[in-house]
């Protein structure tokens, strides 16, 4: 446990949920940060700043997922291109230089002359990459965006506590929350 | 529309089902609508250990009963919000380590690996052991789960937006009443 959650008591709420790929320490670094930034006065604020963290590395995951996605997507995606190009080819060939293209030389600098006969280039791979993804990461920003809010109405409700201004979550927080319950639901 | 003929053959047809007669059989159906427990009750022994513990630390010391029922509320919902997130990560560990994703590629090329196939038919020889392509990341592995995951993940996401509701309305009732009592806990 890192110097700042000397309290064994804070471990049920610091508690770290990560992936296989992801990093004790990059995590450690996160919440140590954050913790730095937020400074905790009481258990309440403790158990906010805790849920800032889960939600801010929740966003790195997802942003680190959405270049993943996109880069998972080039080959398919060279593959489109290329038959849209080489109407005439086997489909069989087409399939053959877009595997290759990312492991041979000489297949890539083939595929680029091709590109550049068209007035493509390599970015369009990508750009295409990004266009057969676009479902998935218009998701993927969808849980961004909800989480964005969670971490600013989180941070509201910390500085009315601190101010002493803390106002009956009637009154506030359904908003928040509806939308995101409604948005999810509508989504489904 | 079943004509009637229709409708008679599947009546007959369903008086011939009964369900499961077996004992494995039926404890087996009983669990057909379990998907991953989220909705069950765990106010198992020890949860209840850890939400008393939250809400000494939040309400330390004071008797209110408001405060005490929201303070508990608060922990329960974040308790909740924990599993949430760790099925979340088992689902995803799960996926990427067992999901359907492709073995690992032998030949970089179709074309190769015709090559190689014929070569095997034409000159049966003892050819040199074939090393797989580089597999993939396990970060590449499991953005590739998340991918395929994205509906699973999405009623998971309602699941914890509901918990989160809670949790904040929660933490927001206990911030209030402790900012009335003035009442600043450590």
């Amino acid at each position: 446990m890192n110097s700042l959650i000397n309290d064994p008591g804070l471990d049920a709420i610091y508690e770290e949920n990560l992936l296989v790929s992801e990093s004790q320490s990059r995590y450690s670094a996160l919440r140590n940060a954050t913790l730095e930034w937020l400074k905790p006065r009481d258990f309440i604020e403790q158990m906010w700043a805790a849920e800032i963290i889960q939600g801010e590395w929740e966003m790195l995951r997802l942003r680190r997922f959405k270049s993943l996605i996109i880069t998972s997507a080039r080959r398919p995606a060279l593959q489109n291109l290329l038959h849209l190009l080489l109407q005439d080819s086997a489909s069989k060939d087409i399939d053959d230089l877009a595997d290759r293209f990312f492991s041979n030389k000489d297949v890539r600098r083939k595929v680029g002359a091709i590109l550049r006969n068209f007035g493509l280039t390599e970015a369009n791979i990508d750009a295409e990459a990004f266009r057969q993804s676009l479902g998935d990461l218009a998701e993927i920003n969808r849980r961004l965006d909800e989480l964005g809010s969670r971490r600013d109405r989180i941070l509201q409700r910390l500085e009315d506590h601190r101010a002493g201004l803390a106002t009956p979550p009637y009154l506030d927080q359904g908003e928040g929350n509806d939308r995101e319950l409604r948005h999810q639901n509508a989504v489904d | 529309m079943a004509s009637a003929r229709q409708i008679a053959a599947n009546r007959k047809n369903a008086r011939k089902s009964t369900g499961p007669r077996t004992r494995a059989g039926k404890q087996r159906a009983c669990r057909n609508a379990y998907r991953h427990g989220l909705t069950i009750q765990t106010d198992n022994g020890e949860s209840c250990d850890v939400v008393e513990s939250l809400v000494r630390r939040m309400v330390a010391g004071s008797t209110d009963q408001d405060l005490l029922h929201w303070a508990a509320v608060a922990a329960r919902a974040h308790l909740e919000l924990a599993r949430i997130r760790q099925v979340k990560c088992d689902i995803i560990g799960r996926m990427a380590q067992y999901g359907a994703l492709e073995p690992a590629a032998l030949f970089r090329a179709r074309a190769a690996e015709m090559r190689y196939l014929k070569s095997l038919v034409d000159k049966p020889r003892k050819l040199k052991p074939i090393a797989p392509l580089p597999i993939p990341s396990e970060a590449e592995r499991e953005a590739e789960a998340v991918q395929r995951l994205l509906p699973e993940l999405r009623k998971l996401n309602r699941y914890e937006a509901r918990a989160h509701a809670s949790w904040d309305r929660a933490l927001g009732e206990v911030s209030l009443r402790v900012s009335k009592c003035d009442l600043r806990l450590d």
